[in-house]
């Protein structure tokens, strides 16, 4: 059931991602909070999704997202989940998201989205966790 | 990491790779197919905000007829004799535009409106500014693409008024509160009476309701004349849409 609300968030996200990139957010919080299989499914799904609501280079974003996530599954164990810890890993995560996609797009960062997500990142991933697992901080 | 693990992240990034070295043709054909079908949700929602936004403008005009045909029947009505008989040529020639009001007056909070529409909107100034068949003023100034609209709440507004009952003209003017003025001492005028626009104006067309008489009072040191004060049909302050004659 969880998992079918990441998919309904993911399209309800989706059109508003241009302002605040909701999708990296959603993204970082299932792979810190869900299965590794489904995590990876679910970044490449999100990928796609970008890839085909804002058309670029079909298969960019989905590339990308998924050598995140994969990288992210490999050591979220060894991080403690405290909230300057995970808005650090965040950041990192979203500016590797950002470069490596605008890069290999030839196109100049939005970096207005950029800062808003970094800022909006903790607030979000409290209410998701909020919504799913019923507590504002999972340790 | 599982085998399983292993082999999804391998097959879904053998797709990726497979996306990204598509040629241009190939890329645009599989981005349309594959929209087709995972953005079918993102569709069906826009698909229905569009709906809204439609309906909306529908909603808009037929509102704006509704006034029309609010006004158009209160001539219709003068004309039969509800109100004294009056020569007028009856005029359904004129449009009726919404504007939604975007801003008010700091000094003069409920004597100037500004609204959303302007001359890039056909609106000239001294168009007479309605919500249904009632008056809320008329356009002072016109820009391009907003106009202020003076209301029947600012003092320097007057407009010609009669009484529907018993046909007795005066003018209607905004001091302390709402009064009919020139309403002679022995004139028929009492309360609960209504009060709509004469059509003795350039602006106005007639049968505009402006408000019911709510108190008529002898003026103090005035041998002539005496006080009505009316209570008006609509409160300038509720108001955030209203209609536009022009």
């Amino acid at each position: 059931m969880r998992y079918f609300f990441y998919f309904i968030l993911s399209y309800l996200f989706l059109p508003f991602n241009y302002i605040i990139d909701l999708l990296a957010i959603l993204v970082y919080f299932v792979i810190l909070n869900e299965d590794d299989k489904f995590a990876l499914i679910f970044s490449a799904f999100i990928g796609l999704i970008l890839d085909l609501y804002y058309p670029v280079s079909l298969g960019v974003n989905m590339f990308v997202l998924l050598i995140l996530a994969q990288s992210l599954v490999l050591i979220k164990k060894y991080f403690v989940r405290e909230p300057l810890t995970m808005v650090f890993i965040f950041f990192i995560f979203y500016l590797l998201r950002i470069l490596m996609a605008y890069i290999i797009q030839g196109r100049v960062p939005a970096w207005n989205t950029f800062i808003l997500t970094i800022i909006f990142c903790l607030p979000i991933i409290f209410v998701l966790q909020k919504i799913f697992y019923k507590v504002w901080i999972r340790s | 990491m599982s085998r399983i693990q292993i082999f999804i992240f391998s097959a879904l990034l053998t797709i990726s790779l497979v996306f990204i070295l598509l040629n241009e043709n190939a890329d645009l054909y599989l981005s349309n197919r594959c929209a087709a079908v995972l953005l079918l949700p993102i569709r069906i929602y826009f698909n229905y905000f569009q709906y809204l936004e439609i309906s909306q403008k529908k909603i808009d005009h037929l509102e704006s007829e509704l006034s029309r045909l609010n006004i158009e029947n209160q001539m219709f009505k003068n004309r039969l004799g509800l109100l004294s008989s009056s020569d007028n040529t009856l005029s359904n020639q004129f449009r009726i535009l919404k504007a939604n009001i975007i801003g008010r007056d700091p000094q003069n909070f409920n004597g100037f409106l500004y609204i959303d529409k302007g001359k890039n909107d056909s609106i000239t100034t001294n168009a007479p500014v309605i919500l249904q068949n009632k008056i809320v003023g008329r356009v002072k100034s016109v820009f391009s693409d907003i106009a202020i609209v003076e209301t029947f709440e600012n003092s320097d507004f007057a407009i010609s008024g009669k009484d529907v009952r018993s046909g007795i003209y005066g003018i209607v003017k905004k001091k302390r509160q709402l009064l009919m003025e020139y309403i002679k001492i022995n004139d028929n005028v009492t309360i609960g009476d209504s009060i709509y626009t004469s059509g003795l104006s350039d602006i106005f067309p007639e049968g505009l309701l402006i408000g019911v008489v709510s108190d008529v009072r002898e003026k103090k040191g005035d041998l002539f004349f005496k006080e009505v004060i009316i209570e008006p049909a609509i409160s300038i302050n509720r108001l955030n849409y209203v209609y536009v004659i022009y």
